[in-house]
């Protein structure tokens, strides 16, 4: 995990770019605010896809170090929503219980 | 019986509205609104004391609440302001924990630590466009950027020039600053604008005088979103050697801006439009040929002597940071923008006989307002509680006045009351624009089976043609 964020100066390997992304994703998952979380998730996964297609090894350090970077904030902030919290909005399920008497 | 009265109330606002709309010329004609201070335009209306008449308790029965989900409303209302990123606050939280000295002490670290960031701030808020940080002052915002530049250049070349120009449909801030100068002996002229929101530049190079010291017009507006032919008018003021202030609050990092390729002199930016902090904002000052003005607050001589005061770092840094998150983010939250405008747009055009205000081609995506025909705009913002909305600019929407800006593109009385302004952002997302659409048809149909107008319509009468004497 704490590997994770640090930044590299050699080639990623897989597993630790995967790593990084599923992290990512997660921390992205904790917002409390439903139109950040969504957002996040939306961003991340488009980022990585995006750089998925990127094939100079420079580019690939550069975006992971970038990612890194913007992890370190994303678990900061993610943690900051929750600790605040608001009610949720019309489109949000009030929350597991309730949503799974709706099914 | 509830609904006989409800279909009276109705009855006799609508009414009451058709008949108010023959033809006021509210701002039509600039020597008109002279005499009138903006804000108290139509306060003679018999209609402010009116309450919607449904209510959003009838409605609520018809429209009962999904208590399996939450109950805040979905915030559909970017143009009024924006969520601060958490990118952003992530930022200002370092000024608020450990980053507290004042930029402007030159002699020890906490001053030197954190001017280095105001000064990192300033290029990033200058970058967005193209201009260089020397020529950014910070401001509390872009009303009061808006009120430096309109009142302060003007008043510097006042020995020359009495004359300044800007449009019917500004910003309050920029109105109210022109109002401030007719007082104080310059000439204003306000254009006019079209149908489609945008201003006649043949009008504007006619307007233009020997003693016109500045013409100010905004990039894109507030209530419709249209945004002007901001490179022709900048090229106009530079062939006739004429300063130009625009107030791009809502433009700033939405569409591409470039001061030199523009020939924009002077332009008023707000963080809290950008996802940053409110009580921030801009005035870029053209440095090369210079622009010179008058101060409004004097002190310190900080920011060139125009700007006096100690900066307040966090909400620079915060409105820096959200200044670079743009142009980062920028094709990302366009094309997400663009999608959701048009998913949006189809899905409310869709509705008979709605309107969308403003030009089809020359628009920010992000701003779509649309007009619900037979419908009070106010009725229906009360019955979509769920959604935050608004029914034109923020200052103007807490009265029942209609909008001065629909006015001004000679849209009625009851059009302008029966307009909707959307405002979609960053944060937006795809469910929420799916649950807009949904909602707005059932209420729009609702409401309308309760007017007796709409009940006309459909029988064929041309309401046009009813003499609504003796009422
Ligand atoms: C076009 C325009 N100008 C100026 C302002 C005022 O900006 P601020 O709130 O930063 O003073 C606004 C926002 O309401 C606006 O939309």
């Amino acid at each position: 995990m704490s590997s994770l964020s640090k930044s590299v100066s050699t080639l990623p390997s897989r597993t630790k770019v995967l790593g990084l992304y599923h992290n990512m994703l997660r921390s992205s998952l904790k917002f409390d605010n439903y139109n950040f979380r969504e957002y996040f998730l939306r961003k991340t996964r488009y980022e990585f896809r995006k750089n998925m297609e990127l094939t100079e090894e420079d580019k690939i350090i550069a975006a992971y170090n970038d990612a890194v970077k913007q992890f370190t904030v994303l678990k900061r902030q993610a943690t900051i929503s929750e600790m605040y919290h608001f009610d949720k909005t019309v489109v949000e399920p009030q929350g597991k219980v309730s949503g799974a008497e709706k099914n | 019986m509830l609904r006989n009265t409800v279909l009276r109330q109705n009855c006799r606002l609508s009414f009451k509205r058709l008949l108010s709309s023959s033809h006021k010329p509210w701002l039509a004609a600039p020597a008109a609104a002279d005499k009138q201070p903006i804000v108290d335009l139509g306060a003679s209306t018999s209609t402010a004391n009116i309450v919607p008449p449904t209510g959003a308790a009838i409605l609520k029965g018809g429209f009962a609440k999904d208590t399996t989900y939450g109950t805040r409303p979905i915030y559909l209302d970017m143009q009024a302001t924006t969520p601060t990123d958490p990118r952003v606050l992530d930022k200002m939280l370092q000024f608020y924990t450990g980053l507290y000295g004042n930029p402007h002490s030159s002699t020890h670290a906490y001053g030197w630590e954190t001017e280095k960031e105001v000064e990192k701030a300033r290029k990033y808020v200058a970058d967005v466009i193209g201009a260089d940080p020397k020529e950014i002052v910070f401001t509390s915002g872009a009303t009061e950027s808006n009120n430096m530049a309109i009142k302060g250049v003007p008043r510097f070349y006042k020995s020359t020039k009495k004359h300044i120009i800007t449009a019917q449909t500004e910003h309050k801030c920029v109105l109210n600053s022109a109002r401030h100068l007719q007082d104080e002996g310059f000439d204003v002229t306000y254009l006019p604008v079209g149908e489609d929101g945008l201003i006649d530049l043949e009008q504007l190079e006619k307007a233009i005088r020997k003693d016109t010291c500045l013409v100010s017009i905004m990039g894109v507006n507030n209530e419709i979103g249209v945004i002007q032919p901001l490179e022709e008018i900048g090229r106009i003021c530079k062939k006739n050697k004429v300063f130009f202030h625009t107030d791009c609050a809502q433009a700033y990092g939405k569409i591409p801006l470039d001061v030199n390729k523009l020939n924009i002199d002077m332009m008023s930016i707000s963080s809290h439009k950008i996802y940053g902090p409110k009580g921030c904002g801009a005035l870029y000052i053209r440095r090369r040929p210079r622009v010179r003005m008058d101060p409004i607050i004097t002190g310190g001589g900080q920011e060139r002597g125009l700007r006096s005061g100690t900066l307040a770092p966090p909400l620079v840094a915060g409105f820096g940071e959200a200044a670079r998150l743009l142009i980062q983010e920028y094709d990302f939250d366009k094309n997400h923008i663009e999608y959701l405008a048009n998913k949006l747009k189809t899905g409310l055009l869709s509705i008979e006989d709605t309107i969308l205000n403003g030009s089809a081609d020359h628009r920010f995506n992000g701003c779509v307002n649309i007009s619900f025909a037979y419908i009070e705009g106010e009725s229906l913002l009360m019955a979509l509680n769920d959604i935050a909305l608004s029914s034109g600019s923020a200052c103007t929407s807490a009265s029942l006045e209609p909008s001065y800006v629909l006015h001004a593109l000679g849209a009625d009385d009851a059009l302008a009351h029966s307009s909707i302004r959307f405002g979609i952002g960053r944060f937006t997302t795809e469910e929420e624009i799916d649950y807009v659409i949904n909602a707005i048809h059932k209420r729009v149909n609702f409401l309308r089976e309760l007017s007796p107008l709409w009940e006309m319509k459909q029988e064929g009468i041309d309401l046009n043609s009813i003499e609504w004497s003796g009422h």
